[in-house]
């Protein structure tokens, strides 16, 4: 039994006519790194909030430890499965300590305020997303990238087994993009958390995680090891476009390299 | 007679007026209190008053003008605001505006009996008068026998019946004079509005409607489902009326107005005839014993061949 | 400074804050009464002549208890509307709780209203008009409801478009009524859509104490995922909100709140947009520590504000909605050019 499975997803958006998940297969295990690939609209962002119970499949069910997630409350689901994804802070100031404790919301009811345990686990959120000068900031000061880790640390603060993260690198200089890549290794290995990843970026996938899911059309094309998964035809047929793979000689992971008419 | 020393001798000869002076007060208190009357308002309201009240609060400039007529003015302790005839009122404590009375003044003047409109919706302000203690009397005359009846009713309401009565037969008397001077006579028909522009009229159920029938006129609005509907000048045209007659605080300033702004339209009956003529609002629009004035002015307005004396002014007032 | 911190000191100094404008606004008015005089008054009833009981007692209080209720309500509502449609302009008006309720209570006097006045006497009549405030008020809440909820899902973006054409479409009816009507008539309903808490009762103070005692409680109950809503719906709900459910409840509540409050004093514009603003700066965004003070603070200010309106040109009254927004604007811009 794996840790989180979906089985015959089935998702559409209210209103329209396409399936935007058309029976989608997909199983994570404990301490599993996996990155989700394909091309835009193929409904990566779609499928990890099918995986958190944010959205619910038309057909299908999403089962966490075997259970299905709809007999889960919402709270439960939320200390177990944590969601790092775009989105604005709008035009509240909070402070990035407020906003990484937030993730400590699972675990306090009602008229309860964080204790000494909240704080703690907040303030190591804030450490390892490298922080520790900004938390008394307000989070509208701050740039794309030290925002998007701050919800990072929020994710961490949350305290689960499971981590999802949609684009995680996507707002991040190179310096922060490989240290959010360290610890998103760390948090697998030091922390055992499975991880789930949605990312544009195939070689990124390729080189950090063991198991590589590509998408395409609402469906898995291929699922395996990275050098399974990516391989010219597959790159071909999914993304229409001509790309040469090769092996990286410092990861000796499979690394691509966009060919396709741009050769002068 | 011997001088006592003060002591028991003094308290002893107190004794008789100190039992006489309680016995009185206790009297007087029995009486006032028996002297409580429950009296039906003209909105079907029952309230109690005392017998003859001392302290009167009047929330309209109508009902001032009633209240001094029927000889109670020295018994009007407040009244509200554009309380202006007679003279004498002028100079009395404001409670607010007809519209919006201020509670607190009206409390603090301690009345024995508040007096009102029914309009101007106030029924919030009455029923929290009423929860404070003081008893309000609502009138709510709609038409020209129902002010003479609201003479009448306020006299008792103040315990000046006689004086109300004359007043009121007077009041009648003159009435009748106008209805038998325009008997036979053909009817005029009148446009009356309350401003130049727009053309704000009134309809059946007003008492310038009423106004207008006793004097001998046709109202071209009446039937109207509006109580006070506004009038385009095209309508005005449609509806030829013979005389237009303006009610007005200025009556110089709105005859020039009026004149300026209708003199094109000649389509219009009253304007080729210029008989386009302004009435002080104060003797039209309010429902008091100087309506009587303004009744005669108005028939001699529309049949000046009933009226070859002129203008009269009768002591509508009761002076 | 910590939320416990924060809360702790704002709560105390806001309740100090109210306690002044009570006693202040008992002592001023057409009666002037000292400051030890109001509290002996208050202490010992028997000791004043009946004329300044009344007035205390059967005027002022139930006045000043209504504007620090309705006062504290109409923030509280628009700490709501504000985290519900993630709009930092909202208002608890803006879902076309006003219009509707304004109608409600016109079309019962242009339509009843003397009539009414004849067969059941006054009471009946103030009774009604409230009653079918509240129930205009409902109608437009209903309309937003019935239009913004798709397949159990409460669209906040389309709340607010309905609600905009809502108000839109009963003021036009409000004016076709109004322009129908004796024109006698304008004046009060005039007053009544600037706000007017002059002619409260202590029945009225009661209801609106309750809802608004179950509002403040159950309103702070859900403090922390309205703090959370505020991120996105998304991730409220990848951190364990109900998110419709809350939505729906704090939707059905501060509309409760606010037609009842409406019901009882008019519309009082401001207070529900200002407050929550000047709160948030002083304060923070957090609706743990913004809740208890923009409801004390709100309060204080309405309070306040009636007291003006009662007496800045007395004898005569200003409707209390000129007032706030004559004190809101200018203080809200300042406090706006200070952050800046």
């Amino acid at each position: 039994m794996s840790l989180l499975e979906g089985n015959a997803l089935h998702f559409k958006y209210d209103g329209n006519e396409d399936w935007v998940i058309n029976d989608l297969d997909f199983s994570a295990d404990p301490k599993e790194m996996v990155a989700v690939i394909g091309p835009n609209g193929s409904g990566k962002s779609t499928l990890l909030k099918l995986l958190t119970g944010i959205l619910r499949p038309q057909r299908g069910e999403v089962r966490l430890r075997g259970r299905p997630l709809k007999d889960y409350s919402r709270r439960e689901v939320s200390r177990n499965m944590a969601l790092v994804a775009q989105e604005g802070m709008g035009d509240f100031p909070f402070t990035v300590l407020d906003v990484v404790l937030m993730g400590r919301a699972p675990y306090l009811k009602g008229f309860a305020l964080e204790g000494k345990g909240d704080m703690e686990r907040a303030m190591w959120a804030v450490d390892v997303t490298d922080l520790a000068k900004l938390y008394r900031r307000n989070i509208q000061e701050l740039s794309g990238g030290e925002r998007q880790r701050a919800f990072v640390a929020r994710a961490l603060a949350q305290d689960t087994g499971l981590l999802f993260l949609d684009e995680p690198t996507a707002f991040l200089d190179i310096k922060h993009q490989i240290s959010l890549l360290k610890l998103i290794g760390e948090l697998n290995t030091r922390y055992k958390k499975t991880i789930v990843s949605v990312t544009h970026d195939i070689n990124l996938a390729s080189y950090f995680y063991d198991r590589i899911i590509l998408l395409s059309e609402g469906k898995v094309f291929a699922s395996g090891t990275p050098e399974e998964v990516i391989t010219e035809g597959n790159m071909r047929e999914v993304y229409d476009t001509e790309i040469t793979v090769d092996i990286n000689p410092v990861f000796k992971r499979p690394r691509i390299t966009i060919s396709g008419g741009l050769m002068k | 007679m011997t001088p006592t020393l003060p002591g028991r001798g003094f308290i002893l000869e107190r004794k008789k007026t100190l039992i006489t002076i309680t016995l009185l007060a206790a009297l007087a208190a029995a009486v006032g209190y028996a002297l409580d009357r429950r009296i039906v308002d003209q909105m079907g309201r029952t309230i109690t008053v005392p017998e003859n009240p001392k302290r009167i609060v009047s929330l309209a400039p109508n009902i001032t003008e009633i209240l001094f007529a029927v000889g109670a003015g020295e018994v009007v302790v407040g009244v509200s605001e554009f309380s202006d005839y007679p003279e004498a009122a002028r100079s009395l404590p404001k409670v607010g505006t007809y519209i919006k009375p201020n509670l607190e003044r009206i409390v603090e003047l301690s009345p024995d009996v508040v007096i009102a409109t029914a309009d101007g919706e106030k029924e919030k302000e009455i029923a929290k008068l009423h929860t404070l203690g003081i008893p309000v009397y609502v009138i709510n005359p709609t038409d020209v026998s129902g002010i003479i009846t609201t003479v009448r009713e306020i006299g008792k309401l103040v315990s000046q019946e006689e004086k109300a009565e004359s007043l009121a037969r007077k009041m009648e008397e003159r009435i009748n004079d106008v209805r038998e001077r325009v008997k036979g006579l053909k009817r005029v028909r009148v446009l009356l509005t309350l401003s130049v522009e727009p053309i704000i009229t009134i309809s059946s159920g007003t008492f310038q409607d009423d106004l207008i029938k006793i004097a001998g006129g046709t109202n071209i609005a009446a039937g109207e489902r509006v109580r006070y509907p506004r009038f385009s000048i095209e309508e005005v045209i449609v509806r030829a009326p013979e005389v237009i007659v303006v009610t007005t605080m200025y009556p110089g300033e709105t005859y020039r107005r009026a004149n300026e702004i209708w003199s094109r339209f000649e389509a219009v009956p009253a304007v080729a005839a210029g008989r386009i003529h302004v009435i002080n609002s104060d003797i039209v629009d309010r429902p008091s014993p100087r309506i009587v004035d303004g009744l005669y002015e108005l028939s001699r307005l529309l049949h000046p061949e009933a009226f070859p004396e002129g203008g009269v002014r009768g002591d509508a007032d009761g002076n | 400074m910590g939320i416990r911190g924060r809360l702790v000191i704002s709560t105390v100094i806001l309740l100090v804050l109210a306690a002044a404008v009570a006693v202040f606004s008992l002592g001023v008015g057409s009666a002037k009464l000292s400051f030890a005089k109001v509290i002996f008054a208050l202490l010992d009833q028997e000791g004043i002549s009946p004329e300044v009981k009344t007035i205390l007692f059967g005027l002022r209080l139930p006045r000043l208890l209504m504007g620090l209720l309705a006062g504290g309500a109409l923030a509280l509502s628009g700490v709501v509307f504000q985290a519900l449609l993630r709009n930092p302009l909202a208002d608890p008006f803006i879902l076309g709780v006003s219009s509707g309720a304004a109608l409600g209570t016109i079309a019962v006097s242009v339509l009843g209203g003397t009539v009414l006045f004849n067969l059941f006497g006054m009471d009946t009549a103030v009774f009604v008009k409230k009653l079918f405030s509240f129930v205009g008020a409902m109608v437009t809440v209903y309309i937003v409801f019935k239009v913004a909820r798709v397949k159990e899902r409460l669209y906040p973006n389309t709340m607010l478009l309905t609600g905009v054409i809502v108000n839109a479409f009963f003021s036009a009816g409000i004016m076709f009524l109004v322009s129908i009507s004796r024109s006698d008539k304008i004046h009060g309903i005039f007053f009544w859509l600037m706000g007017d808490l002059s002619l409260v009762s202590y029945d009225e103070v009661v209801v609106v104490l309750i809802l608004s005692i179950i509002s403040f409680i159950a309103v702070y109950y859900l403090a922390r995922p309205m703090n959370l809503l505020l991120s996105g719906e998304e991730a409220a709900a990848s951190l364990g909100v109900e998110v419709e459910r809350v939505k729906l409840f704090l939707f059905i509540l501060a509309s409760i709140l606010t037609a009842s409050v409406v019901s009882a004093v008019g519309v009082v514009g401001f207070v529900g947009l200002v407050i929550p603003h000047m709160m948030r700066m002083v304060v923070g965004p957090d609706h743990r520590v913004l809740i208890p003070a923009s409801f004390l603070f709100g309060g204080s200010f309405l309070a306040l504000a009636d007291t003006a309106a009662r007496t800045v040109v007395s004898p005569l009254e200003l409707p209390v909605g000129v007032l706030t927004a004559l004190f809101g604007a200018p203080f809200f811009i300042y406090l706006l050019r200070r952050e800046m």
